[in-house]
């Protein structure tokens, strides 16, 4: 059976707009809603990192005195975040027998940035306070201290570093 | 829900069983709060979605949960209810989101003692700041937009 069809009655066109406009509405709330939640998903994993970057754990790889008075250190980083964290300029100092042996200036490192969950070595170049070199170059163990600017997203955060390096 | 004193500018849907309404009730309020939420904490993090744009677009998402909370009623009531259940679940989505990392992350409860009420703090104030204006702002704004246009 064909069903009959009417006109329409006035109530019929008029319920008709309003599921249209209902669509709409849905629609336009999906949109916002959906590009929120991509937002949030940034946001939300940054706020996870952020909290958690704190704890990356920071060793010396490997550190050598040139023979232009200047210490090339490697440290590496282990990244625990669900996010990469991007370097920014480091404070770190090297120390025998706890004096500072470094010139106190901030330090660039390269090989950055550290990806998610993945351990990195990055580079430095440091200058040298007077007789430093001899002093670093004779001595069995070196501590770095200091700590590493890092970023995720536009967030600083900074690392604490802490450790000691052996001569081999 | 339906029989009683007219509730404003359109009636309730007379088509709908309660069940069905209670179920799209919940869904929208949830559907509301979950925006509102997200855009809270969207709004309040702006360092981590890399936009580079002006934050105050950041408050579309909130204003526009208030909006969505009064569009998607049936009545002046089913709005009420709708925007008080989206302006809820959308401060309770902020403030877990905001303290969730306690959780996730290894904390030692010792640490998680500390930092907790510090955190819910800082969560607080940014509801009552920024959420609590937009979520409503928008909501009332198109109320009144809404009173205007009927």
């Amino acid at each position: 059976m064909v069903p009959l069809r009417f006109p329409d009655r006035p109530e019929d066109s008029e319920r008709r707009a309003q599921i249209t406009a209902r669509h709409l509405l849905v629609g336009a709330f999906l949109v916002v809603a959906v590009a929120t939640a991509a937002m949030f998903a940034q946001a939300a994993t940054g706020h996870v990192a952020s909290m958690h970057a704190t704890s990356a754990n920071v060793t010396v790889a490997d550190y050598d005195v040139t023979d232009g008075d200047r210490l090339d250190l490697t440290l590496r980083v282990h990244n625990p975040t669900i996010r990469d964290l991007e370097l920014g300029p480091a404070l770190v100092n090297a120390y025998v027998d706890g004096e500072q042996t470094t010139d106190g200036t901030t330090t660039t490192f390269d090989g950055g940035p550290i990806p998610a969950d993945e351990t990195v070595e990055i580079t430095g170049t440091l200058g040298l306070r007077e007789a430093g070199g001899d002093r670093l170059r004779s001595a069995d163990r070196v501590e770095v201290r200091g700590r590493l600017k890092v970023f995720v997203g536009d967030e600083l955060i900074y690392v604490r570093v802490d450790t000691v390096g052996v001569s081999e | 829900m339906s029989g009683g004193t007219s509730s404003g500018w359109s009636s309730d849907a007379q088509d709908a069983t309660g069940l069905h309404r209670t179920a799209a009730f919940l869904l929208e309020g949830v559907a509301v709060g979950l925006l509102a939420g997200m855009g809270a904490f969207v709004y309040n993090t702006p360092q981590f979605v890399g936009l580079g744009a002006d934050a105050k677009l950041l408050l579309v998402p909130m204003v526009g949960a208030g909006a969505f909370a009064h569009l998607f009623a049936s009545s002046l009531r089913d709005s009420i209810r709708l925007g008080l259940t989206g302006f809820f679940v959308g401060l309770a989505v902020f403030v877990g989101a905001w303290i969730a990392p306690l959780w996730m992350l290894s904390y030692p409860p010792t640490a998680r003692d500390v930092l907790l009420p510090e955190m819910v703090g800082d969560v607080m104030s940014a509801a009552f700041l920024n959420y609590a204006g937009a979520y409503l702002g928008g909501y009332l704004l198109t109320v009144s937009l809404g009173a205007l246009w009927e």
